[in-house]
Order: C-alpha cells, then structure tokens, then sequence
C-alpha cells in the first residue's frame, strides 16, 4: 500500500539511510489504515513523535481523519518533493507514509540546555559546545553539524559488565573501508570487563604496549569532529563520557588548534609553527642544558657560559640531578594545580612559583638560568593544544635528558634522530603518523 | 609477578647507567676553569725556551662594568704542553680552552720564532681556530694583565676589538689563527699579525707586524698599517689627511675597495693596484670654503697621496721580501703553470715586480656646510 | 608505491652526507691535479649511470635486485652478484661510521669510549635499517627536512666569509688543464652514487623520475662537489688545507657567527652531520639486510632475520674498529672502498641493463 507514494529512488536513498542505526523504520497498521514513519531518532524529539503521530495513529479510527490530523499541524507540510526527503529527515523531520499521501513533520530537537560550553579545548572565536556525557545528544550535535545522507551510526555494546553503549560513526562514502575492518576487528577483539572512559578504549585499540605518543585523536569538540569526519576519519563516541576518539590520527593533527580553522589563514600558520617550537623547546631545552652545561662549554658564547658558570658555582650536585629536581618540581605544580579544587588553585601555584623561583635559586639549590629553562620549557608545553599530546609532550623529555646525561651533545643527537625514526616507525590503523607532503602524495 | 620483575630490571638498569654517567668524563661548567687568554713570551732569565701564561677567567655572579676578575698563571718550561700541565698542577678545578679566543706571542719570542709555539695552538682541536693572533708588547705577559675599567668579562675588551663587533678602527688588523696558519703556508703569501700595545688601562692597537715564514721581520707604523688593511679589502671606514694650498683636509671614507690586477704576460711584468675610495670630508683647518673646484683639487691631492703611500708600503715590503697582501696568491691564479713551477718563477719574479697603484677618489659632499 | 622524489632523497642523502667523510680527504690530495677536471668529469659519467640505471629497473616495477636476478639469470648468477654486493653495502655503511665515531671523539666528546660511542651509533643505525623500506623513506624526509636547510645555510656563510680565499680557489681553477685520475674520479663519482640502493628500495619507491629532477639531480650534485673541495681550500688555503685530518671540521671552526648565542659552528656542523651520516648508514644498511636476505629462499621472513643480521653487522663494526688502530688507516681503508666501489657500481649498471635487455627480449 504505501509502496505506492514511494518511488524507486526515494526507496534506495532510504535503504542506504536506514544502516545507520539511529534510524528509525516503524510500519504501524489497524483494521483500516497503514502508516510508514521514518525518523532520525538522534536529531528528532522523541516526545513529539509520541504525542502527535504515533498515539492519534492508534486513536484516530479513520485515515482521512489521521491525514487531516496531520495536516493541521503548522509544522507539517505534504511530501512533494521526494528527492528532498532523506534531506529532511537528516534535518530532524518525521516522514509519514500513508496510502496515498505523505507528509513531514517538524520534530526537530536541539539540546541546548545540557550541551555545556568547552572545558579543555577552548577557542576564541570558534563554536563553544562540547559533547554531552549522553550519547544520543551527542549523536544528535554531531548531526547538526554533518547533515550528508551517507553518515553512517553504528550501535555497540562494549564491557561484559559495564554494557557501555558505543557508537562508530563514519561518513560512507569516503570513509577508507581497510580502516574501518580494521577498527571493528580490533574492536571484537578486546574483550574487557568494564569501560569507563573513551581513551581506556584507545588502550585497547593500541597495539604497542609502550607507547610514547598518542595515535588516536581524542577530542570534545563537536566542530573538530565533523571536520575529522568530512575527511573520511571514523569516529568512536561512548555513552557516559563526553569525550569522543578519532581514527586515524596522524602527529600534526595534534598540533591544530580549531582556532586555526578559524583565524586568517598566515595567523593559523604562525600559531602552528609556534606550537612546533614549542614541542622542540620543551624537548630539548633541558637535554641542551645539561649536555652543554657538562661536555660542551664551549657550545655557547662566552658571556652566556660565564653567567652559567657564576650561577652554578654555589649548586652543589651535577648538572643532571639539578635538573631533573627542577623538572620534577615543575611536574608536582602542574599536576598539583590539576587536581587542586578550583579555590585553592591560586595559592598552590603562587606558593609553588614563589619557592621554585626565589627561594631555590637564594638557597643555592639551583642555577638562575635553570629557572627560566624550566619556566620555558613548562610554558612551552602547553602550548599543544590536544590535551594528550600535551601530557605526551611532558614524557619524551625524560629520554633525552637521560641521554644527555650519559652522552653529552651526542646523545641529543642521537636521541632526537631516534625520536624522528620513532615517530616514522609508527602508524595509526595503517596510515603513517609521520609523514611530510601528506596532502601532495594524495593528489 | 612477571611485571614486577621486568619493572624492577628497568630501574636496576637505569641506575646502573647513572653509575655509569659516574664513571665517565662529566665535568660540570662550574668545575672548569675558562683560560680566556694564552700568552707565549721569551723567559728573561731562565734557561727554557717559553714563559707561557695562562689567563683564566673567574666567574662572578653579577656581571658590572670594571668588575671582572681574572688570574694569570704564568709558566717556565720547554713546550707549552709541559708548562700546561705544570700550571694544571696549581688549580682546583679543570682547565677549558674552549673559550680561549687570544693568543699572544711576546715580541722577543716572535722576533726569533713564532711557527714552533703555533703548532701546539693549530693541533689542539679544543682551542678554536678562530682564535685571535697578536704580538704583545713589551710581553704577551703584560698585555694580559691589562684590566680595562670598562671591562665586564675577562678579555672580552679584545674579543670586542678583534671581533668586530664593537669598534672599527682603521688601524686595527684581525687575524686568526687559521689565517695566519694558512699565509704561513702559502709561498704567495706572508702572514701578519697585530702588535697590541699594553698601556696602564687600556690597549693600544694601531700597527702590525709583518712576519716570514719563521719570524717576525719589521713592524709597520700606523699610517702603513692602514694601507696594509685597506689593501686586504677587510674595513670600509677610515679617515685619510690630505694637505693642498696651505689647509689640511681630513676625508672621512665610507665606501673603500681595493683590488689587484696582475700582468704577468707583459715583458716587463708588473701589478697594478686599484683602489677607489669614496667618502665626504670631515674636517678643514683653516675653514676653507669648499666649492666645487677645491673638492675636485682634494680629490686629486688625495689620489696622488693615496697611490703614493700604497706604492711605498708595497716596495719597502717587496725589498723585504715580504707579501702580505698575496700578489704572490694573484700570480698563482693566474698563471696556468705546474704547482711547482709556479712557485720557482714567483720566487724569482717578485724581488723585480714593478708595483703601481691607482687610486679613485670621489668625495660625495663637503659635509653639512660648503 | 611512494612517490618518486623519494629516490631524490636517497641521492641527495648520498651527496650532503659525503660532503664531510670520505670525498673531500681524496680529491684534496689531488688538488693541484686532477681533482676538478675528474670532478667536472664525474658528472656527466655519472648522470649516464643514473640514467641507464633509472631505465632499467623500471622495468621492473616493485622487485628487488635479488627478484630480477632470479627473473632473468640462472640462479648460481644470484649469489655471485649479492655476495660481493652485500660487502660493499656493509662496507659504505661502516666506513662514515667509523670515521664519525674518530671525529665525534676528537671534537665532541674528547673524554669517552669510541666504543661507546660507536654503540650509541649502532643503537640508532639498527633501529632505523630494521625498519620498513617505507617507513625508512619517512625518516629520511623528515631529518632531511630539518637538517638539509641549516648545513645549507651554513655552506653559504661559508662562502661569504670575509676571510674566504678566493684567490687560493682561482688557483686550483688554474690546474684544471691537468688529466683526471681514477682516484679522484671514483671519489667524485661516489657523490651521485645513491641511486644504487633502489635496488632494494624499489620494491616501494617509484623509480620514474620526473624531468625537473634529471635538472635537479646533476645541478645539486655539482654544487654540493665543488662546495666539497672548493669550501675547504678557500677557508684554510690552498696548502694548508691538507694537512688537517679532516678539513671540514677544521673549515667549519674557521667560522664564525656573530649574532646568535652559538660560539663555535663546528659544533653545530657535526651535530647535524651527525644526523645525515647515521641516516645514510642506515639506509645503506637497510639495504644490505634485504640483500642478506634475498640469500635464503625462505618465505616468511620476519623481524628476527634483520635483527639477525644487523647484529653481525655491528658486530663486523666492532671488529674493523679493534682493528683500525689510526687515523691514516682509516682513511686508507676508505680510499680502497670508493676505488673498488666504481668498479662494482659500473657491474651492476651493467648487470642490469643486460637484465632488462632480456627482459624486453623476452
């Protein structure tokens, strides 16, 4: 009956919709009437379709009656243009097939009470949303912003105890299907108990057990995401957690800020560079330090190695011990000014900083010139602008601090070759990590 | 289980590599003594061949002018590896030439010998092959005990000289160490070197001293010195006197140049010097008005003077068998001779090569006022 | 398949890393002889090989030297071909090693073991060579990326120092009527020389270059040549140059960089060196393991085999270095390595163009 006011077109555009498993497909027949509705159950209000299509169905005893139900409805218009029709609905109508007629109903639902502003990844001038903690609101912010027929949302459970919703979302068409086998591989794969948070899932998913770096994307950012998405990326959203995961991820996308998208394309540029000396700032400053301060005096000019010399000449230990107290030091402010409730925060940075600087340098603990290493090199890291590779950014120092310590400027050498040959090395779900002219090998 | 003992490995492993970090070379900056400056004199009397002084810089906290401090060390002894070692003996803490920029030679030593005590400087990789040359007078010894009240680090008054960085003197010549090396080297070529002068406060470097392969032979006077430094093409700026009708004209350069065109082809060979010099006066004595016609006479003089005093220098050297502006280097690559056939007919060529220099002189402006 | 500006980098990795080690020691020695004329011979000889090299193996889209041989030659002719192979390859990797290791410890690090030092290299060098032919490509690019713009940049402040001898270099332009010799025309050769290891790497690289790259390719490498021996005549003089040991570290101290915070350049120079030449070793290395490899008929080769393998090539290191007991040996042994080198390189051009003769007959 209702085959009738579908043509072959409109059926096949909603075949492809409905493997997206938030979309609904109800047939509902009585003695004398039969109704199709299909609707995105993430970008429509559930309550409305409810109220005004479903219970009437149920209510109303004859169809022409149900139609000029329908009809009354401001929201409502007839189905005329079909070609149109999986449009609307991504767009959060309800599409109501009768015998012989069709219509659509506005049942559009925004959250906007509980969608909270940015926490981690803030921007200036960009959108301020984050992901909500339910998934179906997620789902639903992601719609608004990728309203293309071929995004696909695929329902899972994972944990055997936790039974935490999980769902995959990817836009068909361009998605890399090696990638996706991949990820649902790996994903049937692990097996565990309980999952509480979207990075225990990049855990999981990683096949290192050691890894310095992070190889999945993690982000709050509805915006950052839909962009991930229209380049063919996959995205992991878990319910209870606002955070989503993207993959695959290569090394520089940890180093765009949204802000870059938004700004003036020489401004977005500059910023990029800058946080890649930042990253080179806070890696090598204190291996340099150490190696020139102990091998290689010579490496620096004369009035900076003196004003190093006269500085160090009250420290009483090696160079290294020296700075690795101070990193360490700088480590306990940072996380101390994480996990401190927001009203004592102030004091324990003003204490830290106050005792770090003055006090040690007065008591002959450190050298003057270490404070600023340190203070630079903690600045410097926080300039990345993804949180994991912010907290990675904090690690891969320690390597080449090691190796400083035992080899001197060679060890930095060294040392950062290896990195570079490290970062090649990887990849993440078949796509190399580290790569140059990424954009030109494509084309 | 298997995790703890694969975690306590590592750190036994880690440990064991600072152990090892113990045991191997690392000397903390603050655990080194920075020679800034070396000194080669002639002992007075004293049966061994060098009197080498070290001079090490002490660090201090606050960097203020005039508050720098230094030590010398100076040493009798046969080599200057042994009168090193000897001076080692009397430190603390570790001596560093890697900051060791100055290298003097006494002017008696260098008036006997000069390549000996340079072979120690040029095969010690840690002493920096830009280290500046100079002759001391009257020792290496006191030129380094000069304490300048403008001073903030050690030595670093003569690191701004030579460097140039800080002044630009017409009369001051750098020379490095790898410079004076590769002259000595060169049969086309003689090394020179910059005599500083120690004085109560302060330097004085306005001459140099021309050296042959082995020693020093004479020591220029200032004005030659400046013809010699425009010659090598190393300072723009200079101030050259000129004298016609009765005032005197100081011409203050700003563009100098200077090149050397060889005919060696020619019958009788001979080398002609170019030098163009461009700039704007400075200085009159007895407030003449300078039109255009007197610009132009000053123009001349100084041309004539310039040539006159360029050719001068240049032959008195010749007769000395001196080059130090390379027209032996000039001859070389000109000619498409064998290596060692070249050298025979340079030594033979340059006691009778005829040397004549053109300057170009264009004076801009007579300054702010006619 | 990569892109083919991946086999640029492979020549050009060649040309920066031997701008410093093994080149310039012997065509200074033939300075006032046939030094230039070899090297201005150098290049059009070897642009021939490169061509007659790029035409013939890319035939052979995705195969390796090993895989060809076995395609168009008996299988005895596999192993006399690879043997010799695998010891030149072992050879060029172990050789700018064991040089670096004598100048790190000269000017670097005065205090420490050439052995340790020499087993930092080995850790990095066996890290990268086992890795895969793509993922080696990617480090190439990415450390020629960093370091290839700031040794540049030091070779042309170089040129424009003020102390910088013109005069010396337009001597030893007048020496160019001299004949060339072998010595110095294997040691220019070997500048353009890394285009041999596509013969592993052409499993994943792309062997067409395009023409922009047949311009690129003989311009650099005459640059970089000439920079090779010109540099170091011009900043310690035309007969000094020769008696330092190793005259570009010698001719980089002989600069100096005014405004910045660094004192010596040379420093700088071999800390970037450094790179280069452990990335070259690498790679040489790298392919070296495939034509160990290639020996064994076994399928499934993994990890383990090239972990196998670069042990005894360390270990091969290890040894040549007990045995190295000077400077002068060295530079010996280097000097018999780049006058055999020509030889085979000219084989196996030979070699396999004879293979892509037949195969087209076929």
């Amino acid at each position: 009956m209702a085959d009738f006011i579908m043509n072959d077109q409109l059926k096949q555009s909603l075949h492809n919709l409905l493997q997206s498993d938030d979309v609904e497909y109800r047939e509902m027949s009585s003695d004398n009437k039969h109704a199709i509705i299909i609707y995105v159950r993430t970008v429509c209000d559930s309550e409305i379709i409810r109220e005004f299509v479903v219970k009437p169905f149920w209510e109303i005893e004859s169809e022409s009656q149900y139609t000029q139900f329908i009809q009354s409805f401001p929201e409502s218009s007839e189905l005329t243009d079909q070609a149109g029709v999986v449009k609307k609905l991504l767009q959060g109508y309800v599409a109501i097939f009768l015998a012989n007629q069709a219509f659509l109903l506005d049942a559009k639902k925004i959250e906007t009470s509980s969608v909270e502003t940015t926490a981690v990844e803030t921007t200036v001038n960009g959108p301020q949303d984050k992901f909500n903690e339910n998934l179906l609101i997620s789902i639903n912010q992601l719609r608004h912003r990728y309203k293309r027929e071929s995004l696909r949302v695929e329902l899972k459970r994972i944990g055997t105890y936790s039974q935490t919703n999980l769902a995959i979302v990817y836009d068909e068409q361009i998605v890399r299907k090696e990638v996706l086998q991949e990820l649902k591989q790996r994903l049937s794969q692990v097996q565990p108990l309980e999952i509480q948070g979207v990075a225990e899932i990049a855990k999981l998913l990683n096949n290192q057990k050691w890894s310095l770096v992070p190889t999945m994307l993690m982000t709050e950012r509805p915006d950052r995401t839909a962009k991930k998405i229209a380049v063919g990326k996959i995205v992991l959203l878990l319910d209870g957690t606002s955070f989503v995961l993207i993959v695959p991820a290569t090394f520089s996308e940890f180093y765009v800020s949204m802000d870059d998208e938004y700004q003036l394309r020489t401004v977005a540029y500059f910023l990029i560079v800058l946080r890649y000396i930042g990253l080179a700032v806070t890696m090598l400053l204190p291996p340099l330090y150490i190696a020139t301060v102990s091998y290689n005096p010579e490496f620096f000019r004369v009035q900076l190695a003196f004003s190093i010399a006269a500085s160090r000449a009250a420290v009483p230990y090696p160079s290294f011990v020296e700075v690795t107290f101070m990193l360490l030091m700088m480590e306990f402010l940072t996380e101390a000014s994480i996990r401190v409730p927001k009203a004592v925060g102030p004091t324990a940075t003003t204490v830290g900083g106050l005792i770090l600087g003055e006090a040690a340098t007065q008591a002959g603990l450190v050298s003057q010139i270490m404070i600023i290493i340190v203070a630079a090199c903690a600045i410097a890291n926080f300039v990345i602008p993804v949180s994991t590779m912010s907290l990675a950014a904090r690690l891969f120092k320690y390597p080449l601090i090691l190796f400083a310590t035992l080899f001197g400027m060679l060890g930095v050498v060294v040392g950062t070759a290896w990195f570079i040959a490290y970062l090649c090395n990887l990849d993440s779900f078949g796509t190399p990590y580290f790569k140059f002219f990424r954009k030109a090998d494509q084309a | 289980m298997k995790k703890s003992v694969r975690f306590s490995s590592l750190m036994i492993g880690l440990l064991s590599l600072f152990v090892f970090a113990e045991g191997c070379e690392f000397k903390d900056i603050d655990k080194r003594f920075f020679v800034v400056g070396i000194g080669v004199d002639k002992p007075e009397n004293s049966t061994k061949k060098y009197r080498i002084t070290l001079k090490m810089a002490i660090p201090s906290g606050s960097i203020r002018m005039g508050s720098e401090s230094f030590q010398n060390f100076t040493q009798n002894a046969d080599s200057i590896t042994e009168a090193v070692q000897l001076i080692k003996s009397r430190l603390d803490k570790e001596a560093d030439f890697g900051h060791t920029k100055v290298l003097i030679f006494g002017q008696q030593l260098i008036k006997e010998d000069y390549v000996h005590p340079m072979d120690w400087f040029i095969r010690q990789r840690f002493i920096q092959k830009v280290a500046f040359m100079a002759i001391g007078k009257p020792s290496a010894h006191d030129v380094l005990e000069v304490q300048p009240k403008y001073e903030r680090l050690p030595s670093n008054a003569l690191f701004m000289t030579f460097g140039q960085v800080g002044v630009e003197s017409q009369y001051i010549v750098t020379e490095d160490l790898y410079d004076v090396y590769r002259n000595n080297k060169d049969p086309g070529v003689t090394p020179i070197m910059p005599v500083i002068e120690a004085k109560q406060d302060h330097f004085q470097i306005n001459t140099i001293g021309v050296l042959d392969r082995q020693k020093l032979v004479s020591v220029l006077s200032p004005n030659e010195t400046r013809i010699i430094n425009m010659l090598r093409a190393r300072i723009r700026k200079g101030d050259f006197q000129v004298s016609i009708k009765g005032d005197t004209f100081m011409v203050h350069t700003d563009e100098l140049s200077a090149n050397k065109k060889a005919y060696f082809a020619a019958t009788k060979p001979y080398v002609d010097i170019n030098v163009n010099i461009q700039g704007v006066i400075e200085e009159t004595q007895q407030n003449t008005r300078i039109t255009e016609t007197v610009l132009r006479q000053v123009q001349t003089a100084l041309e004539k003077k310039v040539s006159h005093d360029v050719e001068d220098v240049l032959k008195k050297l010749q007769q000395q068998n001196l080059d130090p502006i390379g027209i032996g280097l000039t001859y070389s690559a000109s000619t498409w001779d064998r290596k060692d056939v070249e050298e025979e007919n340079w030594k033979k060529l340059y006691p009778k090569l005829d040397i004549t220099a053109h300057t170009h002189v264009r004076i801009n402006s007579p300054g702010e006022i006619q | 398949m990569i892109n083919s500006r991946y086999y640029c980098y492979l020549i050009f990795l060649t040309m920066l890393s031997n701008v410093m080690v093994l080149v310039p020691n012997i065509l200074l020695q033939h300075r006032f002889d046939g030094a230039l004329t070899s090297s201005l011979l150098a290049v059009p000889i070897s642009m021939a090989f490169i061509y007659l090299f790029t035409k013939s193996i890319a035939r052979f889209p995705s195969l390796t030297l090993p895989e060809i041989l076995v395609k168009s030659f008996p299988n005895w002719f596999r192993f006399v071909v690879t043997l010799p192979l695998i010891i030149i390859w072992f050879w060029a990797g172990s050789l700018p090693l064991l040089a670096f290791t004598t100048i790190t410890k000269g000017f670097l690090n005065p205090e420490m073991s050439e052995y340790l030092i020499l087993g930092i290299y080995l850790f990095f060098v066996s890290y990268v060579a086992c890795m895969d032919h793509k993922k080696v490509m990617y480090t190439v690019e990415a450390i020629l990326f960093f370091v290839a713009p700031i040794i540049l940049f030091i070779l042309c402040r170089s040129i424009f120092e003020k102390n910088f001898s013109w005069e010396s270099v337009n001597d030893i332009i007048t020496h160019i009527e001299n004949r060339p010799d072998y010595d110095s025309l294997s040691a220019a050769t070997y500048i353009f020389t890394g285009y041999v290891n596509m013969i592993i790497f052409n499993k994943s690289v792309k062997s067409r270059l395009n023409v922009w790259y047949w311009i690129l390719i003989p311009l650099v490498g005459t640059a970089i040549l000439l920079t090779s021996f010109l540099i170091p005549v011009g900043l310690l003089g035309r007969y000094a140059v020769t008696d330092f040991v190793f005259p570009w570290v010698t001719a980089t101290d002989t600069l100096r960089l005014e405004y910045f915070f660094l004192e010596r350049v040379m420093l700088v120079f071999i800390m970037l060196y450094l790179f280069l030449v452990l990335l070259h070793s690498a790679v040489v290395w790298h392919v070296g393991v495939g034509l160990f490899k290639s020996l064994w008929k076994n399928k499934q080769k993994t990890k383990r085999y090239d972990f196998g393998i670069i042990i005894l090539f360390c270990m091969g290191v290890l040894v040549m270095r007990k045995y190295l007991s000077d400077v002068y040996m060295g530079q010996a042994l280097s000097a018999w390595f780049i006058r055999i080198r020509f030889v085979v390189e000219a084989v196996l051009v030979g070699t396999l163009l004879l293979a892509a003769r037949r195969q087209t007959k076929a």
